[in-house]
């Protein structure tokens, strides 16, 4: 199927969701709805012309390619899911220290030294600047 | 350099002393929770106060903002924190009406320690000097001679516009309500000419307008003096409407903070607000200081709690 | 006039004042230069320091950092293509390709010298044209500026995106997110899920670190997985294909991105005026215009100059018209304008008519200052680029590393909050998946703040006129510009009739 049919039926879902589940529930009058039903009238028009139309250029498939996305993608965000549940539950310096080294490992790096270089300067730096001179508080829980 | 060394020897006393003997409160920088983003009264105030309350606990005082959901997610926090004194909120208290309006979970004031209120923040009605009607009496009577032609704007308090819909209600008013974001954005609109009233917070921009005299004051719509303007009438004292909106500003801390460190914060604040030079500073920025001790400031919340949900049932018969 | 100047001059030459907007200057680039910390940030971060100092020197500062971050933002946007500001996400159309082409110095010179001569013009208009300035600001009420959002948002959604369903699509999306926390009218909440944090709407700050930085980094992860497995991938140009001569900013240049300057800032200064419409609307005004005027339309987006030439201009020229409502009336126009008045109060000076004519040689003065950030600004940001250029020379994966950690400072920072984070968070996955649907970010954003503010002031029209839709006709400035609205609407059907393509 091609990117804007995808496209159109993406949109065309959401639209459906929102016009007869979420705006109902999480509005309070007419009033209050009006606005909200506009803009998903607004998108759902496009997104159906989308998926109607014949598609200009036939050859351009949705650009998902299932390899890079469990391979980096899915990783990427789950580390980064796991780095912040860190930060809200143990503290921000520690999460820190132990996430920068593993998204460069994802990121394919592999010298040795840019493992330990990278999160001291960084932190460091942060520490220095944001907490220190700044006296900006950042997320602590368990640990710092 | 002297900041350094007498902060060593601080330390360094701070140390042995607490080996044997309790030390006076406060030993480390305080932390201050502003649950309003910067730039506004709520932040101007508190930072305003903070270089003398500074200077009386003799440490530092660490000023953070938490905004964002009328003040609500800000006073939470302190509440969680550890009762010790050493984490307050401030100005905290218009938190207790938003979570009505927001239709949050309300306020329970016995999980809180109030320390004392420091500012009374009253709303006032405003109004250019061009425009036929002088006082509250004069402008009740145009609206009533063009029914529908007249809008008054709300320079975004939520209590405040529905305190004037009860006044339409009561005086069976035909009128047009102007709901705003911000006092600087309703200012600009008053002045402008694009609505013919609005309500506003006192130091807010068109405030400093009235000030000199480029617009006037109709009526006072809290409980409390207005610095500049003493003679304006208040709606429910002086006119007898029943409703009013008065906000004070308090430093609140969490729920069972010793009595002897609550007691401290209370004492000073008192003595900062004494400051010649401070009460200056409040009055150059159209603020009007006002101490209330922690009972006091706790009764008025109350107070305040109460009415509201009152008010809302009555303005129900409002309609557009 | 030559008294106060004359007092003016005096109160400037004061070593703090020079150290201290040099300083705002310098921090301000770096912030800028940070994806996720932006020139909000850097103020109220700053902002406390400010009381220890006097009026001048404190000011100075703040205004050193707003003018620094402004052109630091587009430091990351050309060479990786994550704006550090949400004003420089524009920047990022022909300044990234110019990057990856070789032509990093090029791009960053572009853009220094449209900030610069462009905040120079915005300040002098501020300096001389204050007065009539804020008498336009007064006459622009809820329904003028009903219709000057609308004329906007139209021109954005239609004209921004080659694709002009998927621009339809971007604008709606934004608005529809734009009515999430408290309906603006009754104050009752909408779609805040029971999350209290949701009643003030999503905080922009989270929304665009997430839909612009952290997305690209999960798209850089699989931009190196492919690498590494050596698939065809159309997006897979390496910065070690650079050109030789490409770095240098040649006069010719220079003088060719002059009228694209001057455009950029007459439509910055003019969004200036209208308060709370923002920097980056002006950018995206100034590109668009730009594309049209050009004789080489088909460049932008591809590496044109005077596309980041109209870009950086037109974001810059919004700050000093900004200004004008702040120092002759007291009202703030941005939230930069906001934290700045709070400077000015706490030092007990309250800005507002009787500013002007109380405390002139003050405000030369602070005139003068700004003037002198400028300069500044072109010499430390000359620096800077020096610098910059060799940060192409950062691992990939060092760099895609650290940025998920300044997302996050980024996000909390601005109001010390955990829910932001996952906001973030939620932003970024959602910029993922409209990335590979085409849709364009920089018009969902532009779109969100923009919704609100035409919810808000449409209804603000309607209350006043009781619900009569005529009230937009009826005032000769709102209805001009509803007509350009209907001309430019009507404009683009017929080009896409005559070419034989679908209007949509």
């Amino acid at each position: 199927m091609n990117k804007d049919r995808w496209t159109g039926l993406v949109f065309i879902i959401a639209c459906a969701l929102l016009w007869f589940a979420v705006i109902p529930q999480q509005t309070d009058g007419p009033d209050e709805a009006f606005v909200p039903r506009m803009a998903t009238a607004g998108m759902f028009i496009p997104a159906l012309i989308m998926l109607v139309r014949r598609p200009k250029n036939q050859s351009t498939p949705p650009d998902f390619r299932a390899g890079a996305f469990f391979h980096s993608t899915l990783p990427a965000m789950l580390l980064v899911l796991a780095y912040l549940l860190g930060v809200a539950w143990i503290g921000f310096f520690f999460s820190s220290l132990v996430f920068i080294p593993a998204a460069l490992f994802i990121f394919g790096e592999r010298r040795v030294h840019a493992f330990w270089i990278t999160p001291a300067a960084l932190l460091g730096g942060i520490y220095l600047v944001m907490v220190h001179f700044l006296h900006l508080e950042l997320p602590a829980a368990l640990l710092i | 350099m002297n900041k350094l060394m007498s902060a060593a020897i601080l330390g360094a006393c701070a140390l042995f002393c607490s080996a044997n003997v309790q030390a006076a409160f406060p030993e480390k920088p305080l932390n201050v929770v502003i649950a309003f983003a910067p730039g506004g009264t709520s932040d101007i105030s508190v930072r305003m106060l903070a270089p003398k309350l500074e200077k009386i606990f003799g440490q530092p005082l660490v000023i953070t903002n938490k905004g964002g959901g009328a003040g609500v997610p800000g006073l939470n926090t302190v509440l969680q924190a550890k009762p010790d004194g050493y984490t307050i909120s401030a100005p905290a208290t218009p938190a207790f009406s938003a979570s009505i309006f927001l239709k949050g979970k309300p306020y329970n004031l016995d999980d809180m320690t109030f320390a004392a209120g420091y500012m009374i923040n009253d709303r006032i009605l405003l109004t250019k000097p061009d425009k036929p009607y002088k006082t509250w009496q004069e402008f009740i009577a145009y609206i009533k001679a063009n029914p529908g032609k007249v809008s008054i704007g709300s320079g975004a308090s939520q209590a405040a516009m529905e305190v004037l819909k009860s006044i339409a209600i009561k005086e069976n008013l035909d009128v047009n309500f102007v709901m705003y974001k911000s006092g600087g954005e309703a200012s600009a609109d008053l002045i402008g000419g694009h609505i013919d009233a609005c309500e506003l917070g006192v130091g807010t921009a068109a405030y400093q307008a009235a000030r000199k005299g480029e617009l006037s004051v109709l009526a006072n719509l809290g409980t409390g003096e207005v610095p500049d303007f003493p003679a304006v009438p208040k709606l429910h004292k002086d006119l007898g409407y029943e409703f009013f909106t008065t906000v004070i500003y308090s430093f609140i801390l969490p729920k069972g903070t010793p009595e002897d460190i609550r007691a401290r914060w209370e004492s000073a604040i008192k003595e900062a607000l004494d400051d010649p030079e401070l009460k200056e500073t409040f009055h150059k920025a159209g603020f009007a200081p006002a101490f209330l001790s922690g009972q006091q400031a706790k009764e008025f919340s109350e107070n305040e709690l109460k009415t509201i949900p009152a008010m809302l049932e009555y303005n129900k018969q409002f309609k557009k | 006039m030559l008294d106060s100047l004359m007092a003016a001059f005096g109160m400037v030459l004061d070593w703090q004042n020079f150290f201290w907007a040099l300083f705002g200057v310098t921090f301000g680039i770096i912030m800028g230069a940070i994806p996720g910390l932006s020139d909000n940030m850097a103020i109220v971060l700053l902002l406390p320091f400010t009381y220890y100092l006097g009026p001048i020197p404190g000011i100075a500062m703040l205004m050193g950092l707003s003018k620094g971050s402004n052109f630091g933002g587009s430091i990351p946007a050309i060479l990786f293509n994550i704006p550090g500001t949400p004003q420089a996400m524009i920047t990022t159309f022909d300044g990234y390709p110019l990057a990856k082409s070789g032509k990093s110095g090029k791009a960053l010179k572009t853009a220094l010298f449209a900030s610069v001569t462009a905040d120079t013009a915005s300040d002098l208009v501020l300096m001389f044209l204050a007065a009539p300035v804020a008498a336009i600001a007064l006459r622009i009420g809820p329904p003028e500026y009903s219709m000057i959002l609308l004329f906007s948002l139209v021109l954005i959604s239609l004209a921004a995106s080659s694709s002009p369903c998927r621009g339809l699509i971007a604008t709606a999306l934004g608005i529809l997110l734009s009515t999430v926390g408290c309906d603006p009218e009754s104050g009752t909440p909408r779609f805040n899920f029971g999350f209290i944090e949701l009643s003030d709407g999503i905080n922009i700050m989270p929304m665009a670190i997430g839909l612009l930085a952290f997305s690209e980094v999960l798209r850089q992860a699989e931009k190196w997985y492919d690498e590494r497995h050596a698939k065809e991938c159309s997006e897979c140009v390496h910065m070690s294909e650079r050109g030789t001569d490409g770095d240098r900013l040649t006069l010719a240049e220079m003088r060719s991105c002059l009228p694209t300057i001057g455009r950029s800032t007459l439509i910055g200064s003019f969004i200036g005026i209208v308060p709370g419409i923002g920097t980056t609307v002006g950018a995206y005004l100034s590109y668009i215009w730009s594309r049209k005027k050009s004789r080489t339309p088909e460049m932008f987006g591809k590496g044109s100059l005077e596309g980041i030439a109209a870009s950086e201009a037109g974001n810059n020229a919004v700050n000093g018209p900004n200004l004008v409502p702040l120092l002759t009336l007291g009202i703030p126009g941005n939230l930069a304008a906001a934290l700045i008045l709070g400077g000015f109060m706490i030092k007990g000076l309250i800005p507002g008519p009787q500013f002007m004519e109380s405390n002139a040689p003050m405000l030369y003065a602070l005139f003068i200052v700004l003037l002198l950030s400028n300069v500044y600004t072109a010499v430390i940001g000359g620096v800077f680029i020096h610098f910059a250029r060799r940060l192409t020379g950062i691992p990939k994966a060092v760099l895609y590393s650290i940025v998920p950690v300044f997302c996050v400072i980024g996000s909390y920072a601005s109001k010390g909050s955990m829910f932001d984070v996952s906001v973030m968070f939620i932003f970024g996955l959602l910029g993922y998946v409209l990335n590979k649907l085409k849709i364009s970010m920089p018009t969902l954003i532009v779109a969100f703040f923009l919704g609100a503010l035409l919810e808000h002031k449409i209804r603000q029209s309607l209350s006043i006129a009781r619900g009569d839709w005529m009230i937009f006709v009826d005032r000769p400035i709102s209805c001009a510009f509803l007509v350009m609205t209907l001309a430019v609407l009507i404009f683009y059907i017929l080009r896409h009739a005559r070419s034989g393509q679908p209007a949509a």
